[in-house]
Order: C-alpha cells, then sequence, then structure tokens
C-alpha cells in the first residue's frame, strides 16, 4: 500500500493514470502529454509498474501501458487529485517538470 | 534473498473448513430432525473443500482467490450455524444477529470482489477500440459491486429488519440492472 501513496503522491504520475483510464496509450503518446524528459518518463512510468497500477504490454516494439486499479485504489486517486496531494518525492523522479535551466541541463546530460 | 508472504487467508482457509464441518456435526446432533439440510450444507463444503486442495496442490495463482473464496463463504456459514447451535442449546435467540453478521459479511464479500474486479485485465487486444470498451466495464462493474455490498453491508449493521430487507431488494436487482445495460449498450464513437 506504500507503493500506492507513493505513486499518488506526484501530480504527473497522478494524470497519467487519469489519461489510461480512457484507453490504453504508447508509452510515446504519453510522454507527449508532459513537458519532461523521456528518462523522466520512464522512471514515473516505473513507479506505477512497482505500485501495481499500470502494467506494460508490448505490441511490435511499442510499450502500451494499461490501467490496472481497483476501485479502492481509483478512489484514493480522486482524493488525491481532489486535494491536491503533494508528498516529497523520495523515489528519484521529479515531482512537477523541471523548468528553465534544470531543464536545458537535464536535456544537454539526456543527449 | 527473499521470503514468500502469504495472506492471512491462507492460514485462516483451513481451519475455517474444520470449523464449518464441527458446527455441521454438532447441529446435526442437536437437531437431527433436520438432517437434511446439515448434509445438504456439508455436501457443499465437502466440494469447497476439494476444490481447495486442488488449488493447493497445483499452486495455482488463483489459489488467493480460492483461500479468500473459502474464508468469506465459511464466514457466511459459521456464524448462521453457531447462532443455530447456541438457540437449540438455550442461550438464547441469536437468530437475528446470526442473519444480520450473514448479510453484512455477504455485503463485505460483494464489496471486495467488487473492489478487485477492475484489477483482472480483459485480454490484451490490439484494437484499442474494443480493449478500452472492455476495460469500461470492467470498471463500471467494479466500481457498482463495490458500492452495491457496502450498502448492504451497513444496512444489515444499522436498518431495522425490514428495512434491510428493502435495501437488499432494491440495491442487488439495481445493481444487476445496471450491469447488464451497461453490457449490451452499444459502443458510442469516441
Amino acid at each position: 500500500m506504500n507503493a500506492v501513496f507513493k505513486a499518488l503522491s506526484d501530480p504527473t504520475r497522478r494524470r497519467v493514470l487519469q489519461l489510461l483510464r480512457e484507453r490504453p496509450l504508447a508509452a510515446g503518446d504519453l510522454s507527449r502529454h508532459f513537458a519532461v524528459s523521456k528518462p523522466t518518463m520512464s522512471a514515473h512510468f516505473a513507479v506505477l509498474q512497482e505500485a501495481g497500477l499500470i502494467e506494460a504490454e508490448k505490441s511490435g516494439r511499442t510499450i502500451f501501458y494499461r490501467l490496472k486499479m481497483s476501485v479502492l485504489e481509483e478512489a484514493l486517486l480522486g482524493f488525491a487529485q481532489t486535494v491536491g496531494w503533494q508528498m516529497r518525492a523520495t523515489d528519484g523522479a521529479p515531482r512537477t517538470a523541471p523548468r528553465g535551466g534544470a531543464r536545458r541541463r537535464l536535456i544537454r546530460r539526456e543527449a | 534473498m527473499t521470503t514468500e508472504s502469504r495472506p492471512i487467508s491462507y492460514y485462516v482457509a483451513p481451519f475455517m473448513l474444520l470449523l464449518v464441518f464441527g458446527l455441521v456435526a454438532a447441529n446435526a446432533y442437536a437437531q437431527p430432525q433436520r438432517g437434511l439440510a446439515w448434509l445438504l450444507c456439508a455436501a457443499l463444503f465437502v466440494v469447497m473443500t476439494w476444490v481447495w486442495l486442488r488449488a493447493k496442490r497445483t499452486g495455482s495463482q488463483s489459489r488467493n482467490l480460492v483461500d479468500g473464496t473459502v474464508v468469506y463463504s465459511g464466514l457466511m456459514v459459521v456464524i448462521p450455524l453457531a447462532g443455530k447451535l447456541a438457540t437449540v442449546l438455550g442461550t438464547g435467540d441469536w437468530s437475528d444477529l446470526s442473519m444480520r453478521a450473514s448479510m453484512a459479511i455477504t455485503g463485505l464479500y460483494l464489496a471486495a470482489s467488487g473492489n478487485s474486479l477492475p484489477k483482472l485485465l480483459p485480454r490484451w487486444s490490439n484494437a484499442p477500440e474494443a480493449y478500452a470498451a472492455a476495460q469500461a466495464k470492467r470498471r463500471f462493474a467494479g466500481w457498482a459491486w463495490t458500492l452495491a455490498g457496502l450498502v448492504l453491508a451497513i444496512a444489515w449493521l444499522v436498518l431495522p429488519r425490514n428495512g434491510a430487507y428493502a435495501v437488499t431488494f432494491i440495491v442487488l436487482p439495481v445493481t444487476m440492472l445496471m450491469f447488464a445495460v451497461q453490457c449490451f449498450r452499444p459502443r458510442t464513437a469516441q
């Protein structure tokens, strides 16, 4: 349950879960919704997978993610979304997309 | 090195089966005139024991599900059996309490099953629309059964008996109807 709370504490991860509520999405399509680098998104996906909230499915060369949330977990997501619940990130993945100089440095480092 | 963690139902399930058989035997001894009822109850749990042993032997992934089902169904039966036995032995009338407890447990079982329903993913399909429709149905069913189960459990814990019956006969058919409508509703274009 701790992993679920950790996963839901981040607004980016919550947004990913909201997008996956509609339909399964490819990793690339999901990443396009966020101003975050690919490694950062991968870290977010890893946290969500570790918590058992999403599942990856490989189709050819594309990785699709699909939602795997129980009713209680969905209710927790709704609650977290309503109260804007944000804890200190301790998983290595930043809570929000880095901006300005930090973002440029991150992109340069990843390139 | 890792140790396999087991849910509590793993240990409770065999105890529950033994308890059911013990209570059925005690009731049959106290009220031999209802022999057929006790026989049917015992037969049901013989089948359940067979399924449980089979799941244990094969070590299938559904083992946890079988354990959980044995525990819940055992609780549903153990409480009325114990209440009946206590009433026959002259310790007071426990029929209302045992009925309420049994129905509340049934409600909790529905809620727990509904909660885990969306976790059972539909088969992966390369047609995203078809997959999304199947996923939406499971999510809807999960929410419907969870809420119905919780309402049922709370109703049997707090309402007078007639009120609890009324809630049961409204909530269950309405939930089934909603689920049927959701299943047979034609898919609309997004």
